[in-house]
């Protein structure tokens, strides 16, 4: 009886978990975007350097993990940060309408990130500097797999 | 192959829309069915790239751009030629262009040529270039051709060579100037981001550059990303705009 009461709990969470519609934001959209942007600007500092290791300019190899967890933990709220109600019809955003228009594509594109942010650290912990290269080189191409379609460009 | 495939279509059998100040234009289909170049020959093309004319001798928009790759070698044409032979065939008939403003004019393809095609054949090279500069001259002007879209136009769409890659707020894309004025980039910057997509300051480019890379340069050599390298960091520095344009010499190289 009891083991059937979990099972049935386990299944609504998992499924409340799973539903893929976004949930409107108790927080002011502006701030939203404000923090997703300041959020965007730390993984690509963290790619940023985790880049320079990689491309051996320079010697760090006990920062390969850090950059490359902090790059996974920032991902695995990137799907989170964009609730509905903040896109660019109701505020100032480089996000495309897509986002929510196309959410599962959207929500594809950011596990892609999560999986290979996940390789990343796996890598990292090796400290293999040719594995990390190559696997840096896999995340910016989820990266742009992303912008491609749910980010307006600016010109700098 | 990014201008002619469709986001969505089969690759290479065109329907990719090109969105211009002079119009939409859309890419043709360039597989071998008898909606794409069927019937064509090798010279058909070197005549399309090198040329700018259809088989039937009419003069292509420059939405094809092929003020830069006139500067294809013979080599490089009979090499995409067969490449081409290869592709599955596909029908799916090219979709007319939606032209308007200027290029709703008659002769209004005379007239760019006149203005904005008359460096044809092979590109000049100083005396004193080494063989790494000069192969990324020509994959930066004439295979990649960076500067259609990193060129500033005149209003009939010449692309003004005095601010050549000096960027182009115009669509189909806002495109960045990527001289030495803007991007201090060194060669290790520039070849990874011409590999990935990423910047030094770690952001990763979307939008059309994305696909540029993508199915591009990412697909490149080294050595010809190097190449390419070398010779982006040697072109004139541009600063901005607003800059004191008319001090500037002709040329950028």
């Amino acid at each position: 009886m009891r083991l059937r009461w979990l099972v049935i709990s386990a299944v609504c969470f998992t499924t409340t978990a799973w539903s893929a519609d976004p949930a409107p934001s108790p927080d002011a959209p502006e701030k939203v975007v404000a923090y997703r942007e300041k959020a965007m600007k730390a993984a690509a500092n963290h790619l940023g350097l985790a880049s320079m290791i990689a491309k051996g300019e320079i010697h760090r190899p006990s920062d390969m993990t850090l950059h490359a967890e902090a790059l996974h933990d920032l991902g695995a709220s990137f799907a989170a940060l964009f609730p509905e109600g903040t896109g660019p019809d109701k505020v100032k955003s480089e996000s495309k309408p897509d986002i929510w228009t196309q959410h599962d594509k959207f929500l594809a594109a950011a596990a892609a990130f999560e999986t290979e942010t996940q390789k990343l650290v796996d890598v990292a912990k090796t400290g293999d500097v040719a594995a990390y290269k190559a696997q840096t080189d896999k995340v910016g191409q989820a990266c742009g797999s992303c912008h491609e379609p749910f980010r307006v460009e600016d010109e700098h | 192959m990014s201008c002619h495939s469709a986001p969505n279509g089969p690759p290479w059998a065109g329907g990719y829309a090109i969105e211009t100040r002079f119009g939409t234009f859309y890419g043709p289909n360039l597989t071998p069915s008898s909606d794409g170049l069927a019937g064509w020959t090798a010279e058909d093309l070197r005549r399309a790239l090198r040329d700018g004319r259809s088989p039937e001798g009419h003069a292509y928009w420059p939405a094809f751009p092929y003020a830069s790759y006139t500067h294809l070698t013979d080599a490089d044409i009979g090499d995409l030629w067969a490449f081409l032979a290869t592709l599955p065939p596909a029908l799916q008939a090219d979709q007319p262009h939606a032209r308007k403003g200027v290029a709703t004019l008659p002769g209004a393809v005379a007239a760019w040529r006149l203005v904005g095609f008359h460096d044809r054949g092979p590109l000049p090279s100083p005396s004193d270039a080494g063989e790494l500069w000069t192969r990324g001259q020509y994959l930066v002007e004439a295979v990649a051709h960076c500067g259609e879209c990193h060129s500033p136009r005149s209003a009939v769409g010449a692309v003004q060579s005095r601010r050549a890659l000096a960027g182009n707020d115009q669509p189909p894309a806002p495109a960045p100037n990527i001289t030495p004025g803007a991007l201090p980039w060194d060669a290790g910057d520039w070849t990874h981001f011409l590999a990935s997509g990423m910047t030094p300051d770690g952001d990763v480019t979307g939008g059309e550059m994305y696909r540029v890379i993508r199915d591009g340069t990412s697909r490149l050599s080294e050595d010809d990303r190097a190449a390419m390298a070398t010779y982006l960091r040697s072109v004139r520095p541009r600063g901005e705009p607003a800059a004191s344009d008319e001090e500037e010499e002709e040329e950028a190289w």
